[in-house]
């Protein structure tokens, strides 16, 4: 068994067999075998959550409209952006493989305001329902139902879902599957037909023009847009986290220790949530060859699903985008000027020009996809990590089941929600809009702070980042925290 | 028979599916069932069946269960395949003559490596309905 000589953090022997693992102030985790991991090349888990809430409108949206408007050598900065979040991803999974804890406990380890930050950031951040507007509207634009009605139906319709299965995330981890193995078959059905060999190579060799910085792309207009797409690339704000919570529900290392999270109607059935999670004994050969097999596991995940479907979304999309500007050539201007919906709706006229209006269908079919998978995958991510902060750090909340918290969140952001659909502005009030944009930015660059002191303060040194990790996360947090700040005190606009 | 048609059947469902997305937002946004009838046929059908012998070859065990690299190599020849297949006997239909796409080499190509994206949604649903057939 490895000692520590950090003081946050370092094992100890209690009595004969009750061996612990003391990290930060909190309750010790007790020693447990850690589980055989599954075979490293494998194609279903809880990345599927990351992908859903990861691509969505940056993906296919945003870097296209700087593909038309910078060329497809503006790509290198997405390839950054991507691969600085595979490893990110990563490290959150380290932390949760090895303890069964969230990130969120991770973070209280060290310092509980810290955990606290995050929970206040995430309702400010993310109880409005301005994401539904995108996927809502598409589907106005398909169906002539008004996307409010659509966006209030689909509230209620995830409630009860989330309250009537017995495990909620392996219904969702079904439904999604589901749903993200069509959209990206779908997309490549659909760019099969309008794309070309000359849109595909250019887009491609784009991400390789290292360097490349237009000079536009320095201007107050469009550096915080630039930025602001590189730091949303693939998933932004707190959804790197709430993967955590995923991770462990999967069973994911020592996850398998913890009770999963049921919905409202088998509330009872839950077992007892334990006040802490486990740690393995990282002197072990034996557990230390299963722990190299857990992080192969994530690893793949990490790069052929996540990285690799993020990438082949938006490379489909930038290809899309330009075989639409070639058939109609107004739409640049629409794209370039940021009118989203209106670009979205020519877009879809442009294909359906080019291969009947099945095709412009077709995209505004996937648009719609993307809005309910980050729907479905949002409304389960903030009501989990909220759920669970509440239950291991505010006194008393574990009289309760954590699947009850987990419902009274979620119905929580469901009634807000509709009423805000209904009589408020739907992506919070004017005046905080730049405050939102910004805390999101700010808990990124937060959260790789949290990352480097939680994985090299509360683990076992053994299994520890190793120092060019450690500098890949480290320069996270100075890109995000540094050109937030840049941006304000050059341009005074926040990123995004 | 009945399990050759069961072991084939996940593989066939999500090609189909995938093939005929075009036909079924046809009918949806009003356009004639003919168009619709077209594309399921030439693209569909063809997807499909490629589909049914990538799901027969897991069934015998000459493709290992849940592996990307067999299915990546599977359908870089057989989405090629069928997106040939439709340009011809799209042509062949609404022109009256089979005719081949304009740079046809660059075309298989470029259908080539559209192919690993849709080998990977393609096998993220082919394993949740095995699960669910086998089930």
């Amino acid at each position: 068994m490895e000692t520590s000589h950090t003081p946050a953090a370092r094992h100890r022997s209690l009595a004969a067999g009750n061996r612990v693992w003391r990290a930060g102030r909190l309750e010790p985790m007790p020693i447990r075998t850690l589980p055989e991991p599954p075979p490293a090349m494998h194609l279903l888990g809880p990345t599927v959550f990351l992908v859903a809430l990861g691509v969505g409108m940056g993906e296919s949206y945003m870097w296209p409209r700087l593909v038309l408007v910078f060329g497809p050598e503006i790509r290198w900065l997405f390839l950054i952006g991507v691969t600085l979040q595979a490893v990110v991803m990563l490290e959150m999974a380290r932390y949760t493989m090895a303890t069964g804890e969230s990130i969120f406990a991770g973070a209280a380890r060290v310092f509980k305001p810290i955990m606290w930050f995050f929970f206040v950031v995430a309702i400010l951040v993310y109880i409005w329902p301005g994401h539904l507007s995108a996927g809502a509207a598409a589907l106005e634009e398909i169906t002539g139902i008004p996307w409010v009605v659509t966006a209030c139906v689909a509230l209620v319709v995830v409630g009860i879902l989330f309250s009537l299965a017995r495990v909620i995330y392996n219904l969702l981890e079904n439904v999604l599957a589901i749903l993200i193995g069509l959209l990206v078959v779908g997309t490549a059905v659909i760019a099969s037909f309008v794309g070309n060999w000359e849109d595909l190579a250019s887009t491609v060799g784009g991400m390789f023009a290292f360097g490349y910085v237009p000079s536009g792309a320095l201007t107050e207009a469009w550096f915080p847009i630039v930025v602001g797409a590189v730091a949303f690339a693939g998933p932004s704000g707190m959804q790197q986290m709430w993967y955590t919570l995923h991770l462990r529900d999967s069973g994911a290392g020592m996850g398998a220790y913890i009770p999963k999270l049921r919905g409202l109607r088998h509330a009872g059935e839950e077992e007892q949530m334990p006040s802490r999670g486990f740690m393995f004994d990282t002197g072990n050969p034996d557990e230390m060859r299963k722990w190299k097999g857990w992080r192969r596991w994530v690893t793949f995940d990490a790069l052929l699903l996540f990285w690799g479907i993020t990438m082949l979304v938006t490379v489909s999309f930038t290809v899309l985008a330009q075989s639409a500007v070639r058939a109609n050539p107004d739409i640049r201007g629409l794209i370039e000027n940021g009118e989203r919906e209106a670009a979205l709706s020519a877009m879809s006229d442009a294909f359906a020009e080019a291969g009947g209006s099945v095709l412009g269908a077709v995209f505004l079919g996937f648009i719609a996809l993307i809005g309910l998978n980050a729907t479905l995958g949002l409304f389960d991510s903030f009501s989990r990590g909220q759920a669970d902060m509440t239950y291991f750090f505010v006194k008393g909340a574990k009289r309760v089941k954590m699947s009850h918290l987990y419902a009274g969140f979620l119905w929580g952001l469901i009634t807000f929600g509709i009423l805000i659909l209904l009589f408020g502005p739907v992506d919070g009030p004017g005046s905080v809009l730049d405050v939102l944009a910004f805390l999101s930015t700010f808990a990124m660059g937060s959260y790789c702070v949290v990352l480097l002191l939680v994985n090299n303060r509360m683990l076992p040194r053994p299994i520890r980042p190793k120092w060019y990790t450690n500098l890949v996360i480290g320069f996270g947090a100075v890109f995000y925290l540094g050109m937030l700040l840049y941006s304000l005190i050059r341009f005074g606009v926040v990123v995004g | 028979m009945k399990r050759l048609v069961d072991a084939s059947l996940p593989g066939f469902a999500v090609g189909f599916l995938a093939g005929s997305l075009a036909g079924l937002m046809a009918v949806v946004v009003g356009q004639p069932w003919s168009w619709a009838l077209v594309a399921v046929v030439t693209l569909g059908v063809p997807l499909g069946l490629f589909g049914a012998a990538y799901s027969l070859l897991l069934a015998s065990g000459k493709v290992p269960r849940g592996r990307f690299a067999p299915a990546c190599l599977f359908w870089m020849v057989a989405f090629p395949v069928a997106r040939l297949l439709q340009e011809v006997l799209t042509r062949l239909v609404f022109v009256g003559e089979p005719g081949l796409p304009p740079n046809a080499w660059g075309f298989l190509a470029y259908q080539a490596i559209i192919s690993v994206g849709f080998a990977i949604g393609f096998l993220w649903v082919h394993e949740r309905l095995v699960r669910v057939v086998h089930a």
